[in-house]
């Protein structure tokens, strides 16, 4: 099964994107805040990773650099999912290696396209 | 009395929407208690998180709420704010939800 690890801090999108994602057959694993995500997905391995960037304590700009700076790590693909539109924002979560940036509100059937292209995109799916 | 706002949404969401109004209910009570204490950076905060979800629930008038009050607190203007908190009320009192099988 295919395994994705989502981090966003608002309960409310964190339940409607895990919904949909679980009935579209992905197993997905929640993260509340940024802290030690790095090191969560250093150890889960996941398939995708779903990164909000205003998160508590640790932004998800620090999640992301992280993980794109470590080998083990630098080829998940990741799709931040933000209400922050400015085109700084994007630039710069595309520069820090993040393969799609979705701007909340979102519909969650373009989320699951978003996924499954990049899923697609890196192999994971046939 | 007001008509009501008749929306579609999908049917999978169903367990989550009483929740989710629920906590924009609270949000107008927080907003409020902010707006007086003058915690605008507070407010952006939610409204930023409001901004963001609504839309995902088929309610694209909460993010559209979310969006003003963002940018009143971060010009720190409670009158506007207050404004769209009525607005957000009076949108939550008429709102009734047909919940519709979705094309997957």
């Amino acid at each position: 099964m295919i395994k994705i690890v989502y981090f966003e801090d608002e309960e409310s999108i964190a339940a409607l994107a895990e919904k949909k994602l679980q009935k579209a057959g992905y197993k997905v694993l929640l993260r509340v805040n940024g802290v030690n995500g790095f090191e969560f997905v250093k150890e889960e391995q996941p398939d995708l990773i779903l990164l909000d960037i205003m998160m508590p304590v640790v932004d998800g700009f620090s999640v992301l650099a992280a993980i794109k700076e470590d080998e083990e790590t630098a080829s998940i693909p990741i799709i931040i999912l933000s209400a922050l539109g400015d085109k700084s924002d994007v630039i710069k979560g595309i520069e820090l290696g993040a393969d799609d940036y979705l701007l909340k509100p979102f519909h969650p059937k373009t989320m699951l396209q978003r996924v499954e292209q990049a899923l697609r995109s890196a192999g994971k799916l046939v | 009395m007001s008509d009501k706002i008749i929306v579609e949404v999908d049917e999978d969401l169903e367990s989550l929407m009483d929740s989710y109004l629920a906590k924009r209910l609270e949000d107008i009570q927080t907003i409020t208690d902010l707006s007086a204490e003058e915690e605008f950076s507070k407010i952006q905060a939610l409204a930023h998180k409001m901004k963001g979800s609504g839309g995902g629930y088929g309610l694209d008038f909460i993010s559209e709420v979310g969006l003003n009050l963002e940018v009143y607190a971060k010009s720190s203007q409670p009158e506007p704010i207050f404004e769209w908190l009525a607005k957000l009320k009076d949108f939550l009192e008429r709102l009734e939800v047909h919940y519709v099988e979705e094309d997957e």
